[in-house]
């Protein structure tokens, strides 16, 4: 959500002495948004290939993914591992049966300032993106989720 | 009965799976909850609102670098190194205040201002680990010694340096540790130590999301960047009581794994902070012939957490300073000092008139120190004991009113103060006021 200002965006003040995140606005960070964010339900179908793609940078993070059909009691995390670089992290979803499904993530930052952007990309092209800044962000919050409709 | 708050917690939930499809016009949004229920909204929801150096005490967040050579209200100088990178961009690597150019040479500084890929990528900056544990200042300028310049056989005042090699002043340090949270050694602990509380939690977290989309109950809901909420779906919402029976457990659950989660990060955060970090640091001060006599020391500094906002910091100190008559040993100086340091009124609004800004308290410390001198010979003591007290007294944005009581066990060893009364020294430092203001 970098469309407009917030009230902590570089534009409105002066950075903060001392703080890490005073330094990540005086950075360019490679997981600012540079295209707009897309965040509709996300269609597709059988068999396409289906990729969840987290990149968090000045900061590492442990991350925790979920997907779980409608239906299904099942919550085990698809992806638990910590990560320490701002390269993308790709998740192959794998090739999903016709149905409902619900993608959810969170991640525990370890350091003050983050920068997080979430895709989804079915057969290479993204069809969902969302940013997330402790200093862009009004709600900068550390978790996000997706409905996923899988069609025959 | 659930408590608006968590009322507001699964509305907020739900608003931020749908943000876009089911924006409305703001004139639909509820309106009327306070900034402290947003607040507590986002405690809840958002683990980026409780991250760790949020929490950090103020002891530990980054000051200027210090040498103490010119500061008259302390007895004992801190490590200084923590995040001294960070003021050193902020502060564009140089300084200038008490008439002195400092120049904070620090490497990991100018790899970041080359390549800023080093301070976000968390790999490149933990890469540069070894770059953070030197630093250092160069300062132009400043203050020269009070000494017998023309031979009267009484001191003169000091003179203000007037071009940049009258007085030049180094120092390098080394500090092999800091608190920062990015560091490797410090996140893995963290991350250690809540892991299984996060994990608990994002299930937890996980299951509401897909118990709330079982019940479709998103349907009503909305969200623009006002953090609304649709009026009247939330009504719609509350008539429906089998709804919240039905969400009310895996809410609590939610609650509960929070809970766990802010205590585990709580306890590695103060561990953390109040982890003893140390450096040692080599310096010297070149005075032209006017302004005083050469120096040069080596110190050994640390300082550990002993609580919120409270903080011990030692120094162990050796200064050569070059004879003044050629031929003659140069005096040396052995000190040790112990500092106990604590916050009050943190958070308060400071002494600023008219200021909005919370400041991080006054800053109280208590604080002694010994020097052993050797081959001095106009010294009229062989040993020096000195016991103070100070505050740090906040006045608006990052400047502080310093204001120090010392007792010496010789009164003619408070020549730095402002003020004696008996064994009793009181001095007050204005440079940083006076160099703000209007001239």
């Amino acid at each position: 959500m970098s469309d407009q200002p917030s009230k902590n965006s570089p534009q409105s003040s002066q950075p903060e002495a001392g703080t890490a995140a005073a330094l990540a606005r005086l950075s360019t960070s490679p997981c600012k948004l540079v295209e707009k964010e897309m965040l509709d339900d996300v269609p597709a179908r059988s068999g396409d290939k289906i990729i969840f793609i987290f990149r968090i940078c000045s900061s590492p993070a442990q991350l925790v993914v979920f997907l779980r059909q409608k239906g299904n009691e099942d919550s085990r995390p698809l992806v638990d591992q910590d990560i320490r670089t701002s390269d993308p992290v790709p998740v192959d979803l794998g090739r999903l049966d016709p149905g409902e499904y619900r993608l959810t993530w969170a991640f525990n930052p370890g350091a003050e300032a983050w920068e997080v952007l979430g895709e989804l990309a079915v057969n290479d092209v993204v069809r969902f993106r969302r940013f997330k800044s402790t200093e862009e962000s009004r709600i900068p919050t550390n978790f996000g989720f997706i409905a996923i409709e899988v069609l025959p | 009965m659930i408590h608006t708050k968590t009322v507001f917690l699964i509305l907020l939930v739900l608003s931020l799976a749908k943000p876009a499809s089911l924006r409305a016009d703001s004139a639909e949004c509820l309106e009327g909850y306070s900034p402290l229920e947003e607040q507590l909204l986002l405690a809840i929801t958002s683990r980026s609102a409780s991250n760790p150096q949020d929490r950090l005490p103020a002891s530990s967040q980054t000051t200027a670098p210090t040498s103490g050579q010119n500061d008259t209200t302390s007895l004992v100088t801190s490590t200084g190194q923590t995040n001294l990178f960070a003021v050193a961009f902020e502060s564009g690597l140089i300084e200038t205040g008490d008439g002195k150019l400092t120049l904070n040479l620090n490497p990991f500084a100018f790899k970041v201002a080359r390549d800023s890929r080093a301070w976000t990528d968390q790999s490149l900056f933990e890469a540069s680990e070894t770059l953070r544990e030197f630093s250092g200042t160069l300062s132009f300028g400043g203050k020269g010694e009070k000494f017998d310049r023309d031979g009267d056989g009484k001191a003169d005042d000091p003179l203000e340096a007037k071009s940049l090699d009258d007085i030049v002043q180094w120092e390098v340090r080394f500090q092999p540790k800091n608190r920062d949270m990015r560091e490797s050694y410090n996140w893995e602990r963290y991350l250690q130590s809540t892991r299984d509380q996060f994990e608990d939690w994002a299930t937890a977290l996980e299951r509401l999301v897909t118990e709330l989309e079982e019940l479709g109950l998103e349907e009503i809901l909305q969200e623009d960047r006002q953090f609304c909420v649709n009026k009247i779906g939330l009504r719609n919402l509350l008539a429906r009581n089998a709804v919240w029976q039905v969400i009310t457990e895996e809410v609590q659950t939610l609650a509960r794994e929070e809970k766990d989660l802010d205590a585990s990060h709580d306890e590695i955060t103060k561990k953390i902070v109040n982890d003893f970090i140390w450096s040692v640091a080599l310096g010297g001060i070149e005075r032209g012939d006017d302004f005083g006599r050469d120096e040069r020391y080596a110190a050994f500094r640390g300082d550990r957490g002993i609580g919120a906002g409270k903080k011990l910091t030692f120094e162990a100190k050796w200064t050569e300073v070059e004879s003044r008559t050629a031929g003659e040993p140069d005096p040396e100086v052995l000190k040790l000092g112990l500092e106990w340091s604590t916050l009050l009124l943190r958070g308060s609004d400071g002494l600023a008139e008219g200021s909005r800004e919370k400041t991080s308290g006054i800053e109280l410390s208590w604080a002694g120190s010994w020097e052993q001198f050797n081959d001095v010979p106009d010294a009229k003591h062989d040993t020096i004991g000195k016991l103070g007290v100070k505050l740090e007294l906040p006045l608006a944005g990052a400047m502080k009113l310093p204001i120090s009581v010392t007792w010496a066990n010789h009164v003619d060893l408070l020549t730095d103060e402002d003020e004696v009364v008996g064994h009793i020294g009181i001095s007050w430092d204005l440079s940083k006021v006076m160099s703000v203001m209007p001239q």
